[in-house]
């Protein structure tokens, strides 16, 4: 599915958190979006997610606005926010029954069973979910997130928590989804761990695009230098003031 | 994708939930329990038997244990994303608030079965109207509870101290639930009926539509992530 965030700008009391954005993510591309604390990216997920209302611009999926698809659109987008929305009474198996049933999947038994497979929880399957380390949290939110078989995924962090053997998983398990077609939009705080699974790289800065570009070609080492460029005067600039 | 499959899954997850947790169903219950407690051993006994002190005694009881049930049903959706994880289902958002009001009515419903028995027992009351009337009464009563709690807890999840305000915030809204289900209850006790009463009745039909109805037009615009 394509995405497109045309102009999109959101404000709150005057201030800008986002400022006139605009992106594009092919299908089965993925973009990886970087930028300092604060600098509007979980913000811009959740405005694509539809959980924030644009105070301007729109996000378009496949040339449609979020208004003209309606709320069936969401049963396309997978989400995985900074926070878990886990139910931690609920068992893994649980609450991804429960995901599974939110979002209309036809046998939610079956694919919560090999989704727990998918993220190497059949250990624990029958565990609260308020037990579990946090890096199993962040595989379990990750199932609950792809559950459904989306076409667009938007991830925060997705490989917070994770250790060194799931950080290669969840690469690994970018790389499927792209290869069956999906967009995905992915924060990264550490960049450099999803370097290897982008397509195209954003820099937001203080709610502006400050840069998009490809990754083939780009070097990390010279995506690190442009990245100091833009957020540090911008970091310096608001510890001034 | 129908609201009604994502209703169920909501209302599935509340009940799972309430099975390991009792949160809802059984600290609202024995607050009932220890309140009717209460009042029995600080009413004197003649007092039990005068005019309304049963009806609002129970309805009291039953109404302050209903604040933790409904405000906690709610609650537990804040924190950790779980509200925008709900607000992400392929449905119009309304079907999260009617989900939240269903599971707040079963819970309440299921108290209300227990408590008031045990009310009429404690208290030696004998219904003088027909037994129908006094379930449709309640039934009101318990669904406009419901809708209005749900609503309150709606926006007491957006505030700061919505948990300490919530209660604050139901009560004024209540008074006319209170009023009507005192009256009636009297009048079907007292009258063998509620012929005479039809105001109260209608205000409670009133009431169901008003706080179902406009939150269920409204949701979208009540929560925010």
């Amino acid at each position: 599915m394509r995405i497109e965030v045309r102009n999109v700008t959101r404000r709150i009391d005057g201030r800008r958190l986002l400022d006139n954005i605009r992106l594009t993510v092919e299908p089965g591309r993925l973009l990886l979006l970087c930028g300092p604390n604060g600098a509007g990216k979980s913000t811009l997920l959740k405005v694509m997610a539809g959980l924030l209302p644009p105070t301007a611009g729109d996000v378009l999926f496949d040339g449609r606005t979020t208004a003209e698809a309606g709320p069936g659109l969401r049963s396309r987008i997978g989400v995985l926010l900074h926070e878990s929305a886990l139910y931690d009474e609920l068992t893994v198996m649980e609450n991804l029954l429960f995901a599974g049933r939110l979002f209309g999947v036809r046998d939610a038994v079956t694919a919560a069973q090999a989704m727990i497979d998918r993220v190497g929880l059949r250990l624990v399957a029958r565990e609260p979910a308020g037990r579990m380390s946090r890096g199993m949290r962040q595989r379990l939110a990750l199932g609950r997130a792809l559950i459904h078989r989306p076409s667009v995924l938007l991830l925060d962090e997705p490989y917070a928590g994770l250790d060194v053997r799931w950080t290669g998983e969840l690469t690994d398990l970018l790389a499927e989804q792209r290869a069956a077609g999906t967009s995905v939009v992915l924060v990264a705080h550490e960049w450099r761990t999803a370097w290897g699974a982008a397509d195209e790289v954003a820099v937001i800065v203080r709610g502006r695009l400050a840069l998009h570009r490809g990754v083939p070609g780009y070097a990390a080492d010279e995506f690190e230098d442009d990245y100091r460029r833009l957020v540090i005067p911008a970091s310096a600039k608001e510890t001034v003031s | 994708m129908s609201m009604a499959r994502v209703m169920l899954a909501i209302i599935w997850k509340d009940f799972r939930l309430e099975w390991r947790t009792g949160e809802v169903l059984l600290t609202p219950g024995l607050l009932a329990l220890l309140l009717m407690l209460v009042f029995i051993f600080a009413l004197p006994p003649a007092a039990m038997k005068a005019e309304g002190v049963f009806t609002a005694s129970m309805w009291t009881t039953l109404f302050f244990a209903g604040t933790i049930g409904v405000s906690r049903g709610f609650g537990r959706e804040r924190g950790d994303g779980r509200l925008a994880g709900l607000l992400l289902a392929p449905v119009d958002r309304s079907a999260v608030f009617l989900a939240k009001a269903v599971s707040a009515l079963l819970f309440m419903a299921m108290v209300t079965a227990v408590m008031m028995p045990l009310f009429f027992g404690a208290f030696g009351q004998t219904l003088a109207g027909p037994l129908w009337q006094w379930l449709v009464m309640t039934g009101l009563v318990i669904t406009a509870y419901s809708g209005v709690g749900t609503l309150v807890a709606a926006v007491a999840a957006q505030l700061r101290s919505g948990e300490v305000l919530y209660p604050v915030l139901l009560f004024p809204l209540l008074v006319p639930i209170v009023l009507a289900a005192v009256h009636l209850s009297d009048a079907l006790l007292l009258e063998g009926g509620w012929a005479g009463h039809g105001g109260w009745l209608q205000m409670l039909v009133l009431y169901n539509v008003l706080f179902w109805g406009v939150p269920y037009l409204l949701f979208e615009y009540v929560v925010e992530v």
